[in-house]
């Protein structure tokens, strides 16, 4: 379901690994009509995988069918910026210590890496919950 | 995503196309371990055709390089995509998934003399284990016949102790007295200073004891052959493609021939294709019946039988004895193999959930983990 709110495009889509690419295609495509570099839409499209990956595995409980919200809107000054929400449970990325990586693989967890990625690929990261609703901001700078 | 493998020398060369994700990294995943399952313990992992990875793809690549690392086998990443290649530089890992030249490849090439067997179901390779020379002792203890008539009473039981090196299957209980058992004896079997029991008190739930420090394993033993001393051999044997999988006779026989003896203690330790055998029902004490267990129409209250083979997937271990012919001290618990090597056994086997086992001699070390 596509609708506009704002300036913001919106879909709306169930918090399932089903959805990844669907909402990856949809924010990804909105970022090419906005011009961005190759090189952007990775950054952009690997943050974005993290944002969602996390929502779909963690923010609803077992046997809970949750929905996650994904708008996308390219801003004046040639930024764009990427909104990610849904009403599971509170969790601030932004909150988490960065993951430790010991040079040595067999010292290493086998998961953790995805706010690492989502760290690094967007250029901004905001959190806000309000209203039983945590909203993820990405901003990608031109 | 599409995954493709191929053996090149002692590696298995498996090409992946598509992305990564967190869509598709379940995929690799079960790929991955369908391919250690066929064997493999070093495997290349071609990632050109991939364009892009997520931290759940890098979860993978991760996993994987740990699970082969704890049986000593080896992971790499070649010819990775740019998008891979950043990833994997981004997280630190492209000098332990590509290391800069085959040098670590070589450097841990094994070095052990082997010797192949081809047969019609599996191949072996053959390794020398303990010292030139050395034998597996094997004594009974207590009175197997016993069995027939389920006579077993007070006057049988003893209690035995299953240090390191023994390999051993019975019928016993885990408990301070006979009294204390007598309504539990089932059949178990220790190895490597494990033991494992499948009580018949109906809870069909196994129990195990394993050694800790000064700790062994103690059971109240019924019958049991013990085999003491250090095993001589040891066959790493696979399945054939073809057939998928090889039968406990011919690992039996196998043993034997190499072997080059007409008795045997032998463990296997294996991923099971399924398992085939009876389990006691009730303890096998003072029963007062004759045909009991192994006579009709008693052998239905006595003995419970796998319909059709169980625990398929799951790792195995397997203990007992083998032999030409049901000759000496063993006679009384051996019985026919069946099929058409003409073999008498005695094995006991345990299941567990599926781990990957290492190649080569040092396989073994597993046997007490």
């Amino acid at each position: 379901m596509r609708f506009e709110q704002s300036e913001f495009k919106w879909l709306i889509l169930p918090a399932d690994l089903g959805s990844l690419r669907e909402f990856l295609e949809f924010v990804v495509q909105g970022a090419k009509d906005a011009e961005f570099s190759q090189e952007k839409l990775w950054k952009l499209e690997l943050a974005l995988d993290e944002a969602l990956a996390n929502v779909i595995r963690y923010a609803y409980p077992e046997g809970k069918v949750g929905t996650i919200r994904v708008g996308y809107r390219s801003e004046g000054d040639g930024q764009f910026c990427v909104r990610v929400c849904d009403t599971g449970q509170a969790f601030d990325p932004l909150s988490a210590d960065p993951p430790v990586l010991p040079p040595d693989i067999e010292d290493r967890p086998i998961g953790g890496m995805g706010i690492l990625f989502m760290r690094h690929m967007a250029d901004e990261i905001g959190y806000r919950r309000k209203g039983g609703i945590n909203r993820l901001t990405l901003r990608f700078l031109p | 995503m599409e995954i493709t493998s191929q053996r090149a020398g002692d590696f298995v060369d498996v090409t992946v196309i598509g992305r990564l994700d967190g869509y598709w990294a379940d995929h690799l995943t079960k790929g991955l371990e369908d391919i250690m399952r066929q064997g493999a313990d070093r495997i290349r992992l071609n990632l050109s055709g991939v364009t892009y990875i997520s931290s759940m793809g890098i979860r993978v690549l991760v996993q994987f390089h740990k699970k082969l690392h704890s049986i000593h086998g080896i992971f790499l990443v070649s010819s990775p995509s740019d998008p891979v290649k950043r990833v994997l530089s981004m997280t630190g890992l492209q000098d332990v998934l590509m290391p800069a030249t085959s040098s670590r490849a070589q450097a841990v090439a094994r070095q052990e003399s082997i010797r192949r067997l081809d047969r019609k179901n599996s191949t072996f390779e053959i390794f020398e284990y303990g010292a030139p020379g050395s034998t597996l002792k094997c004594r009974v203890i207590g009175a197997p016949d016993l069995i027939h008539g389920c006579r077993f009473s007070e006057a049988n039981c003893r209690t035995v102790s299953f240090p390191d090196a023994t390999v051993a299957v019975g019928l016993g209980a885990f408990g301070n007295s006979f009294s204390e058992c007598s309504d539990r004896f089932g059949e178990f079997l220790a190895v490597a200073g494990a033991a494992a029991y499948l009580p018949t008190d109906g809870s069909n739930v196994p129990d195990f004891l394993l050694s800790h420090g000064a700790f062994v394993p103690e059971l109240q033993v019924l019958y049991s052959v013990v085999c003491e001393g250090p095993l001589a051999l040891l066959a790493r044997f696979e399945a054939k493609q073809e057939t998928g999988r090889v039968g406990l006779t011919e690992l039996a026989d196998l043993c034997l021939e190499v072997a080059g003896t007409n008795q045997a203690g032998i463990v296997i330790i294996a991923e099971s294709a399924g398992l085939v055998g009876a389990a006691l029902r009730r303890s096998p004490v003072g029963a007062g019946a004759e045909s009991a267990p192994f006579g009709h129409p008693e052998i239905r209250k006595w003995l419970s039988f796998t319909t059709e083979p169980s625990h398929a997937r799951a790792l195995a271990v397997v203990a007992g004895v083998a032999a030409r012919s049901p000759d000496g001290a063993l006679a009384p618990l051996l019985r026919p193999s069946g099929g058409d090597l003409a073999l008498v056994s005695h094995f006991h086997a345990a299941a567990f959930s599926y781990r990957p086992l290492q190649k080569g001699r040092a396989g073994s070390d597993r046997l007490s983990k």
